[in-house]
């Protein structure tokens, strides 16, 4: 049971969300965009959050579109991760929205998934690896913008903004793949490691979260896997060098055990895709 | 746009009928339904998503009711345990001896009947992926497969 109170807004149009968001925010409320709602009613009951105002984006249309258009396939932000998976029009995204349980993926959003609080974000890995735009929403109107440009770690949104989609090239999505995820002990605890590599013009890149503690897509590390001076047993070390970031090291996995899976992740990868 | 702020008298389609209730804007659908409707049959486990306890149909779909709102829910078709009456899958049950306390049972009920509804010929794989996020503490799970492949 959550023991306060909120206020509860069910937009049906872009326009109405903000305007939600602005009114709760001038009322002085703590006001959150509302997808699934696992995490915010999970967080909510336990005291680690306390929302003033959730605004339900699921019957905004822009915010449930899965359909291709114009060369690209687009996925709303308020998609429940079993209909992105279902969708299947993009592989590697399907394979990593395989989170959590079948029960809780019928309710948990592609954009709470990326834009909560939670630090794993997987299911931005791909977004990261395929040239992704965002479009978000605010109270300065519409915009497009290439996903690694507003993600650094978290989505990192203005305030009163909310993240509408995500659309990739439908070329990038037919191109090979590879996935890892590595957990404690089942396949439901969160990750030690996911990893993601896709091969995009001969050229490999990849994405991983869990290791360093947050998603990581980083041009340095891609360098090291595509230096063809560097030998291929050497790339996997000198990858995670470059990308001069610290592995995280914690009760669920030290740094040394996450390292040794990141480096074999990668070298999986090269072998399946070089 | 439809804002609610304090009480709301709501209007939900559970088992078949038009429920009317009041609500909070921030109560669960799990608190609605056994505290508001007396529907008991839906289970308060960890409150956290985690053991499936509370699993209902939204839709035909399964869903943690402890992990939804009850406002959330107007317009969609509710289905609790309440609401399957010697259903294949509840005879199945019984006959395998798919369980044993019976707290976690009318959840993975409800979870299976969806189940079956969308793949009636499941393969282990597939009931282990639906089922995954129903715990069991007494029964090993083979007494619930056993249910589901025996339907």
């Amino acid at each position: 049971m959550i023991p306060h109170n909120l206020v509860y807004y069910r937009p049906s149009s872009l326009e109405e969300a903000v305007a939600a968001y602005r009114e709760a925010d001038e009322a002085g409320l703590d006001t959150f965009y509302y997808g699934g709602g696992t995490e915010i009613l999970t967080f909510a009951r336990r005291g680690n959050l306390k929302p003033g105002a959730v605004i339900d984006i699921k019957h905004i249309p822009e915010c449930m579109a899965l359909r291709e258009e114009g060369g690209r396939c687009l996925f709303g932000a308020g998609l429940p991760l079993n209909a992105v998976i279902e969708g299947g029009s993009f592989p590697l995204l399907s394979r990593a929205a395989v989170i959590v349980d079948h029960t809780v993926r019928n309710r948990l959003s592609l954009g709470g998934n990326i834009a909560g609080r939670l630090p794993y974000r997987e299911t931005v890995l791909p977004f990261l690896l395929a040239d992704a735009e965002a479009r978000l929403v605010g109270p300065d109107g519409e915009r497009g913008v290439p996903l690694r440009e507003v993600f650094d770690r978290r989505l990192k949104l203005e305030s009163g903004e909310l993240l509408i989609s995500l659309s990739v090239p439908r070329a990038i999505t037919e191109t090979p793949w590879f996935y890892r995820r590595r957990v404690r002990k089942t396949r439901l605890d969160y990750p030690v490691l996911t990893a993601c590599f896709v091969k995009v013009e001969g050229q490999i890149r990849a994405a991983t979260t869990a290791a360093f503690g947050f998603p990581v897509w980083s041009p340095r590390f891609d360098d090291v896997l595509n230096d063809g001076a560097i030998p291929v047993s050497e790339r996997p070390a000198r990858a995670i060098d470059a990308a001069g970031l610290r592995i995280a090291d914690n009760a669920r996995a030290s740094a040394a055990y996450r390292r040794a899976l990141l480096e074999s992740a990668i070298g999986e990868a090269l072998d399946a895709l070089l | 746009m439809i804002t609610y702020r304090e009480y709301v008298a709501l209007s939900l389609h559970i088992n078949g009928e038009d429920r009317r209730v009041v609500v909070r804007p921030a109560d669960t659908l799990l608190h609605v339904l056994r505290d508001g409707l007396g529907l008991t049959g839906t289970k308060v486990g960890c409150e956290n998503g985690d053991c499936g306890a509370c699993t209902v149909l939204v839709d035909g779909q399964p869903v943690k009711s402890c992990m939804v709102l009850a406002v959330e829910m107007e317009g969609s078709e509710i289905t609790t345990i309440e609401g399957l009456h010697d259903t294949a899958i509840q005879r199945a049950f019984i006959q395998e001896n798919g369980f044993q306390c019976g707290y976690c049972t009318s959840g993975f009920i409800v979870n299976a009947y969806a189940l079956l509804k969308a793949h009636p010929n499941p393969d282990s794989d597939t009931i282990r992926t639906w089922l995954e996020g129903n715990l069991c503490r007494c029964t090993g799970y083979e007494g619930i497969e056993r249910a589901v492949k025996a339907v």
